[in-house]
């Protein structure tokens, strides 16, 4: 087969702009460590969501020095609990599933941003740091009401922080 | 003119997103545009194109002005 | 090249071909112009400017745009495009008329069942509805009619690629020894990817769907059935391509002057297709639980490589331009470009199309970007990213050449040329304004598939401009490309109006640089490529969907169904039953 020169430039260029992504990226999974949302959540009945130990009462827990674990649940057209306050300086387990359709958890300016799907429970871990407040929107249409779903992420002085579980 | 008026045309057209992501750089690169400097840039720019493109129409009028050569 | 014996317009050889490709590529048309109404509405009604309906029954209006869009416009003009292609190379009308009208019957239905079922979520009268999205995820439920229009289109498409292999079989038996023309090579290798990918929408539906909506199983796995959609969706976005890239490779280096650069290397772009075009499908669903963190990277790393033959057909594009300009008489390092003939729609919009697809082809690797996607997953930068692909590289390349194809299908000359420019000018420049506004607001977090995305608890924030100035820049392009559509429409209408002329010039396209004796034979071996494709998309699709199933089981549990059809009446008859109780009380 004919190659001109030109065309085998450009050949090995792009191979070499397709690599130098592939090794972007992956420098993000394991240089930089951000984890995908993955398979590690457990599976749950959406029908059973409020017999299950966690989700049945959402909320925040602390369940290290500074790790807080956050149960949500989210339906047609909220999530629940609707505003979530968290501690400055800390990470944050987020555990979030379906009672109904497909929706999405999506923090809004931050990469913080997950499925939420009937069936399966997604979990996405995320460093806080300084006090802040993140509006939240449901990014997956979900039905006639999918517009009005909003919630709030705030990220609260230590000091102001009570960790009482659920609200 | 240097470039069919079609070429002219498109040349324009090919202006447009060269002028609205120009904006989105500046803005990186520290200098804020609002839509009207943003209008004015973009009519500099074609009127800077037309003028390049018409130029040879306007000289060889002179020299013809100016007797043989 | 000139084929046959007599030489003449597509009409002129093919009449019966003419009038079938007429059928699909009207219908295209109309799909396209209630497409692009809904388009116009829905960017009123999302700024705030105009909100005819309530915003409750917006996502009628989305699902109808994109269907009628992505499914009908494209796919229609699609097989339309093929047929010409696979006709004029083969130099040979399709085997069985009453077979061709029978898949062109199963689209049409198809497509109507669908629309009628959609439109009927306007109306609360109506018993129908389907404002599930183009997507149609589960556990959201659309009207069983819904279900199966979708499904008699694809069937119906999967039989017109089966046309065309019938005629290359029939051609194949008296030219056993000829290489496989290229028009017909891209119809039957597309072909070939579209029934592989378009096999996990259709067990999606049929087994799945279908059933469920008629209320004979209970719940579906919804996880499932969005692996499966997708398993079909990032390969769907190439059968648009497809088509427009087969233009690039043997029509515009004819309008440009010229020869196409290499029939070699649009082989081999093919075949790239053929393999990686379904394996890619999960980058979709970067962000969803349930599927492991390794199959994710592997599809990245899939994606990536295939922008390989989108790269090489930039390079193969260009250089076959240049070389047309040079044999117009254009010099110098850039100077050629001024030879082309930047006064025909036909070359400008195909130009401009394949320029605004190198810029999507830079946001869709951000797209691929597997972490980089948190940012932007369901933002309106996505969308902003497909109407440069879809939007532009595909629909501006179908319109730019239906100002060919037109006159060679109906004997007529194009109304008006000039109008032609303009209007391939004006889709440019609209699509210019919207789809940049839509990118920066995806930036910002404005998320896409919304009917009102002004929230009360917080601010977007642009890093440049404003939000109402990125609504209003959207507004301007949104404007712009109705007109443009309108004007399209307009000049075809007028066009096949008009008296048929003597003076067109013959059916054909480009010939090679490279010709196809200069190819390997073995790019030519269909059977070896489809099997690589099959066990490609085993590999990569085997372990994520065995582990979904037995995670979450065949069946679900899924999440109970959300009719959309059966909500408007549920919802009144709450609402008489409270009021009912107030009055009581």
């Amino acid at each position: 087969m004919n190659i001109h020169t030109y065309e085998k430039f450009w050949l090995a260029a792009a191979m070499a702009l397709i690599v130098a992504f592939i090794l972007t990226i992956t420098y993000g999974t394991v240089g930089i460590g951000v984890a995908m949302v993955d398979d590690s959540g457990e599976t749950i009945n959406p029908e059973e969501i409020n017999e299950h130990p966690k989700f049945s009462s959402p909320g925040v827990e602390q369940v290290g020095e500074n790790e807080y674990d956050v149960y949500i649940q989210v339906v047609q057209f909220a999530f629940l609990p609707t505003e979530v306050e968290v501690p400055a300086n800390s990470t944050v387990n987020l555990h979030l599933t379906s009672r109904d359709v497909i929706h999405s958890y999506s923090v809004v300016g931050t990469n913080a941003n997950t499925m939420v799907i009937p069936g399966e429970v997604a979990e996405v871990t995320v460093n806080v740091d300084e006090p802040k407040e993140y509006g939240v929107i449901c990014t997956e249409y979900c039905g006639s009401g999918h517009h009005n779903m909003e919630g709030k992420l705030t990220v609260v002085p230590e000091e102001e922080f009570e960790s009482e579980g659920s609200q | 003119m240097r470039i069919s008026r079609g070429g002219l045309l498109v040349v324009i057209a090919v202006m447009v997103p060269i002028v609205i992501e120009l904006r989105t750089v500046f803005v990186h690169l520290g200098v804020d545009m609002s839509i009207a400097e943003t209008g004015l840039l973009a009519a500099v720019m074609i009127g800077a194109l037309l003028a390049w493109a018409i130029a040879p129409d306007i000289r060889g009028r002179k020299r013809s002005n100016e007797g043989s050569e | 090249m000139s084929l046959g014996a007599n030489s003449g317009t597509y009409l002129d050889q093919f009449p019966d071909e003419a009038k079938l490709i007429r059928a699909t590529f009207y219908s295209s048309f109309a799909a396209l112009f209630v497409g692009a109404l809904m388009g116009l509405l829905q960017v009123l009604h999302r700024v705030d400017m105009l909100r005819l309906i309530p915003s409750e029954d917006y996502y009628s209006y989305l699902t109808l745009h994109a269907v009628l869009l992505v499914l009908t416009f494209t796919i229609f003009f699609l097989v339309g495009v093929f047929t010409w292609g696979v006709t004029t190379s083969l130099d040979r009308g399709l085997e069985d008329l009453r077979y061709t009208w029978t898949w062109y019957g199963l689209m049409a239905g198809g497509s109507l069942l669908a629309g009628i079922t959609i439109i009927g979520g306007f109306f609360d009268a109506i018993p129908l509805s389907a404002a599930v999205l183009y997507t149609f995820y589960a556990p959201l439920q659309a009207h069983p009619l819904f279900y199966i229009g979708l499904a008699l289109f694809i069937v119906g498409s999967w039989f017109a690629g089966i046309d065309w292999f019938r005629s290359w079989w029939a051609w194949k038996r008296e030219n056993p020894d000829e290489r496989i023309p290229l028009p017909t090579f891209m119809a039957l290798t597309t072909t070939l990817f579209w029934i592989i990918s378009s096999l996990g929408v259709a067990i999606s539906v049929v087994v799945f769907l279908i059933p469920w909506s008629l209320g004979f199983i209970d719940q579906v796995n919804a996880l499932l059935t969005r692996t499966l959609f997708w398993f079909f969706g990032h390969a769907v976005v190439y059968f648009w391509l497809m088509p427009a890239y087969m233009l690039w490779y043997v029509m515009l280096p004819k309008i440009s002057g010229g020869k196409l650069f290499s029939d070699p290397l649009a082989r081999v772009v093919f075949v790239l297709f053929l393999i990686l075009s379904t394996p890619t499908g999960i980058h979709h669903q970067y962000l969803d639980p349930g599927i492991a963190e390794g199959f994710k990277f592997i599809v990245m790393v899939n994606t990536m490589f295939l922008l390989l033959p989108s790269l090489l057909t930039a390079f193969t594009v260009v250089a076959s331009m240049e070389h047309g300009a040079r044999q117009r008489g254009g010099t110098g390092y850039f100077g050629w470009l001024r030879a082309l003939p930047w006064r025909d729609p036909v070359f400008t919009g195909m130009a401009l199309a394949g320029l605004m697809f190198a810029a999507a082809g830079f946001s869709g690797m951000i797209n691929a970007g597997m972490n980089i996607n948190y940012l932007v997953h369901n933002t309106w930068w996505v969308v902003g990213h497909f109407h440069l692909t879809v939007g532009t590289a595909v629909a501006l390349t179908f319109m730019a050449t239906t100002y060919w194809f037109l006159p060679q299908l109906t004997g007529k000359k194009i109304w008006n040329k000039s109008l032609g420019l303009a209007q391939v000018l004006l889709w440019f420049i609209g699509m210019t304004f919207m789809s940049n506004a839509m990118h920066r607001a995806g930036l910002a977090g404005i998320p896409r598939r919304t009917a009102e995305p002004q929230y009360s608890g917080f601010d977007f924030q642009p890093a440049a401009g404003s939000v109402a100035e990125l609504n209003m820049q959207v507004v301007i392009g949104g404007t712009l490309l109705f007109v443009s559509t309108v004007l399209f429409i307009a000049i075809v209408v007028m066009t096949i109006r008009g008296s048929k002329v003597d003076t067109l010039p013959a059916n054909g396209y480009a010939e090679t640089l490279s010709g196809p004796e200069d190819a390997p034979l073995v790019l030519d071996n269909l059977r070896l490529w489809a099997g690589i494709a099959i066990a490609l998309v085993v590999l990569a699709y085997a372990l994520p969907l065995a582990s979904i199933i037995s995670r979450g089981g065949l069946f679900g549990p899924g999440g109970s169904p959300s009719p959309q059809f059966v909500d408007t009446v549920v919802f009144a008859g709450q609402a008489i039953l409270d009021s009912l109780a107030g009055v009581v009380r």
